[in-house]
């Protein structure tokens, strides 16, 4: 059974088409790689998926119920939760305060919430900074701030978008090897990341995009040597190894 | 220092100086009810002169109406901005920042026309309150100022209490969070508009209660003292200049703004020469270029690096 | 008789309406360059209302002379403003934004206020004066004087917006702010510019305006509060949306007061703003 069905979905802004008829799934507790070129249309899918943009047409289904057309917090509610391209940090609360906005989904106790936070904030390495604000951590740091704020609602479904993009190799290796511990807890993930080197290693399958359109679909040792992909990718002149 | 609050009109018996103190207690429960909505979540609403009205005028009317006691009017003015809160906020709450801000003040200034032309209200004449004997049942006191000057002293109290409750509880990190980015809220789950017009609601309710007992120090209301732009103003220059969207900034900030008004008008304006104003004006640039976090943003720290 | 009182009630409404588009156009400029929005815009307008009204006192100059001298104070109190306050506050969270302007608003209307006392103040003899009648509907010649002095002042505005390289620049800049700077435009300086038309037209409005209008420290609260109403419907950043929407209110103030209750003809105003904010938010001629 899908866990997370993808079903035709098309967005358009005004006359532009940012997804066109898009259709993939996700089973339960798989780790799913969505990658294309820049402008192909990744983020916008997100969006769909979490809420921020009714999709023009085509459907969106979760753990066997339709979300398209409900508000994101209902669909954080049933499951889903997701990171910001550009990282969206509560910039005037503590790191701790952050998580916690995260954590109280499934409480409205104070004091378990704060619990639960601490813990997230253990897990992805950030307990020394819990008091600090939230603005005052460099880029990286706040993109885990996010990381754990989202992870803290328990979610059944993962929706990361560009969390690795300007790391450095240390820390992008620390990344991959956090996001892949998250299958431990049974958690499913759809991955966005720009470049191949990242998301290729933790995916168990991938699905391209380009132009808004979905272009190839597979193991990621079929979709390195795609024919397709590797031309939306050349063809931006960015260095992909292939 | 509540300590103090609670001696001090035995050690201050001149009536002014109590006065002093219970516009300021009033002010501050005022512009701590409007941090709640303002500070805490980040709705700048330039209109709570509205909720301040409609409590003045439930507690003057029930009195002059039915003859029933002022305390009805606080329960009913309560219900009464709660009530207009949310109305106000279900469609406004869809707008942005400044053009909330504006919406606020239009309709702010829509509902002042509208009781300066409701006659059974008093039209602009205002409303007389009925002068009766030292009663606490009616709430009117002529021979002395003390039970004002406790009773607004728990209003600030309860004010502050409030939000501190609020501070701590998931609905305050929930109204931090709208404020800080409402779509990064959302995506955690958290339901904003129901939380907004939760705020706005618990601000009109307190601030009603402010505008209720207003009218009964004073025993005399009309739209132009209870529902002016100028109010609502004052009220959140209050908040911004102890520190928007902290627990004591609307007290500090109250502390440092009524007596000044006080003086300015009584020893260098007098009545209406718009000296005050022309402080206010003066201390509200000054404050907005040189410290926005308030008073209290000199003592907060900046968060460790 | 009905149709001369309606003929009178449009045709005054458009002339109150082409008053309305001059501050509104100014207020639209300051907006759509910087997302400011500046409530102390209408006492911009006072403050021109008044430099006539003492040229006239002091000197006995003709508003319509002394409107060149409002209009160069007023630029330079614009550009004051923008140096000492609004330059600062370019990047603070939007309540501080909010009350820099407005804290500006009130101190402009209360130095007013102290020095001049809220007297209601006119301009008795002027250049123009008198009535012209046009099959039973009277139009004060100073109020159409002071119509036809907005309509080419906005129509400069429009034609410096639209057809010279500042105004290139300045649109520029407006669109997008970074890309602008990037070309090579000096964006503080544009800055300096859309504040100090800005103001000048509102004084240049003022200055108009006190050939017929009471002159008073608050006139500026209600002439700023409908150009938000006009800027709102026009569509921010739009000129024309501007012009038109101000002659739209004029005529719609005006058939309330005459159809419905002169006391409460500026309410209609503001429900037409209301409505407006919710239903459309880019504006009647706005683009999305």
């Amino acid at each position: 059974m899908s866990f997370l069905t993808v079903g035709g979905v098309t967005k358009r802004f005004g006359g532009l088409s940012a997804n066109d008829d898009i259709s993939f799934e996700v089973a339960r507790g798989e780790i799913v790689g969505l990658i294309g070129p820049n402008g192909a249309g990744k983020s916008t899918l997100f969006s769909c998926i979490a809420g921020y943009h009714p999709v023009t047409s085509g459907t969106i289904d979760f753990d066997g119920k339709r979300i398209s057309g409900l508000p994101p917090e209902t669909i954080c509610r049933r499951g889903v939760a997701r990171t910001f391209q550009i990282v969206r940090v509560f910039k005037e609360m503590s790191v701790l305060e952050n998580v916690m906005v995260g954590a109280f989904l499934s409480t409205s106790s104070r004091g378990e919430a704060e619990a639960c936070a601490r813990a997230v904030l253990d897990r992805v390495g950030l307990s020394e900074k819990a008091e600090a604000f939230a603005r005052s951590l460099t880029v990286s740091e706040q993109k885990r701030v996010q990381l754990a704020r989202a992870l803290a609602t328990r979610p059944k479904l993962l929706l990361l978008d560009e969390v690795m993009a300007g790391l450095t190799p240390q820390e992008t290796a620390e990344a991959v090897a956090l996001v892949r511990s998250f299958r431990g807890d049974g958690i499913t993930m759809v991955v966005v990341e720009h470049v191949m080197e990242v998301v290729m290693p933790i995916s168990d399958r991938v699905v391209v995009l380009d132009y808004g359109k979905k272009i190839a679909e597979g193991a990621p040792e079929e979709i390195v040597r795609n024919e397709l992909v590797i031309k939306a990718y050349l063809g931006e002149k960015r260095g992909a190894k292939h | 220092m509540f300590a103090a609050a609670l001696v001090y009109p035995f050690f201050f018996r001149q009536s002014f100086q109590q006065d002093l103190a219970i516009k300021i207690f009033l002010f501050g429960g005022l512009a701590s009810a409007w941090n709640v909505l303002g500070g805490f979540t980040g709705q700048v609403s330039l209109g709570n002169a509205i909720f301040f009205g409609v409590g003045a005028y439930a507690a003057a009317v029930v009195q002059t109406e039915w003859g029933w006691t002022p305390w009805a009017g606080v329960l009913l003015g309560m219900a009464a901005a709660v009530g207009i809160g949310v109305l106000i906020g279900y469609p406004c709450f869809r707008l942005k920042g400044h053009y909330f801000a504006m919406a606020t003040l239009v309709i702010g200034e829509v509902i002042s026309t509208l009781f300066m032309n409701w006659k059974w209200v008093g039209g602009a004449i205002g409303l007389y309150i009925p002068i009766r004997d030292d009663t606490w049942k009616y709430y009117q006191f002529g021979t002395t100022k003390l039970p004002y000057y406790y009773v607004t002293l728990a209003f600030l109290v309860s004010a502050l209490v409030t939000s501190a409750v609020l501070l701590r509880s998931r609905m305050g990190y929930y109204f931090r969070a709208i404020r800080e980015d409402q779509d990064a809220a959302r995506s955690l789950g958290v339901p904003a508009r129901r939380y907004k017009l939760a705020a706005m609601g618990i601000s009109a309710a307190l601030t009603s209660v402010g505008g209720s007992l207003y009218a009964q120090y004073v025993l005399f209301i009309d739209p132009h003292s209870v529902f002016p732009m100028m109010l609502s103003i004052q009220v959140v220059l209050i908040a911004i200049l102890g520190g928007v969207g902290t627990l004591w900034g609307a007290v500090v900030g109250a502390m440092i703004l009524i007596p000044l008004s006080e003086f300015t008008r009584i020893y260098i304006g007098g009545t209406g020469s718009g000296l005050d104003l022309i402080a206010y004006g003066l201390l509200i640039v000054v404050l907005s270029v040189i410290q926005p976090r308030g008073i209290l943003g000199f003592f907060r720290k900046a968060g460790a690096a | 008789m009905f149709s001369t009182e309606l003929a009178q009630t449009l045709l005054s409404g458009v002339l109150m309406g082409l008053i309305f588009s001059l501050v509104a156009v100014g207020l639209t400029l300051i907006w759509g360059i910087m997302e400011i929005v500046n409530f102390a815009h209408g006492d911009f307008l006072m403050s021109g209302m008044y430099i006539s009204y003492w040229m006239y006192v002091l000197w006995g100059v003709d508003p319509l002379l002394s409107l060149p001298v409002s209009a160069v104070l007023l630029f330079v109190l614009g550009v004051v403003a923008y140096r000492l306050v609004i330059r600062r506050i370019l990047g603070a969270p939007m309540l501080i934004q909010i009350f820099a302007t407005f804290g500006m608003m009130i101190l402009m209307r209360y130095v007013a206020f102290y020095f001049f006392k809220p007297n209601y103040r006119s301009i008795q003899q002027t250049l123009l004066t008198g009535n012209i009648d046009l099959h039973g509907v009277y139009l004060s010649i100073p109020q159409l004087a002071a119509a036809v002095g907005a309509f080419l002042t906005t129509g400069a505005v429009y034609v410096l917006i639209h057809r010279t390289r500042v105004g290139g620049a300045l649109q520029a800049t407006a669109e997008d702010r970074e890309a602008a700077a990037l070309m090579g435009i000096d964006t503080d300086r544009m800055f300096t510019l859309a504040w100090g038309i800005g103001a000048a037209t509102a004084g240049i409005a003022g200055s108009l305006l006190s050939t017929f209008f009471y002159i008073f420290p608050e006139v500026g609260g209600i002439f700023g509060l409908i150009a938000f109403v006009a800027v709102t419907l026009g569509g921010f950043g739009n000129v024309a949306g501007a012009f038109v929407a101000g002659i739209l209110i004029g005529v719609v103030e005006a058939m309330a007061g005459y159809l419905y209750d002169p006391a409460l003809k500026t309410v209609f105003v503001y429900l037409l703003f209301l409505g407006v904010l919710f239903f459309r938010p880019q504006g009647l001629l706005g683009v999305d």
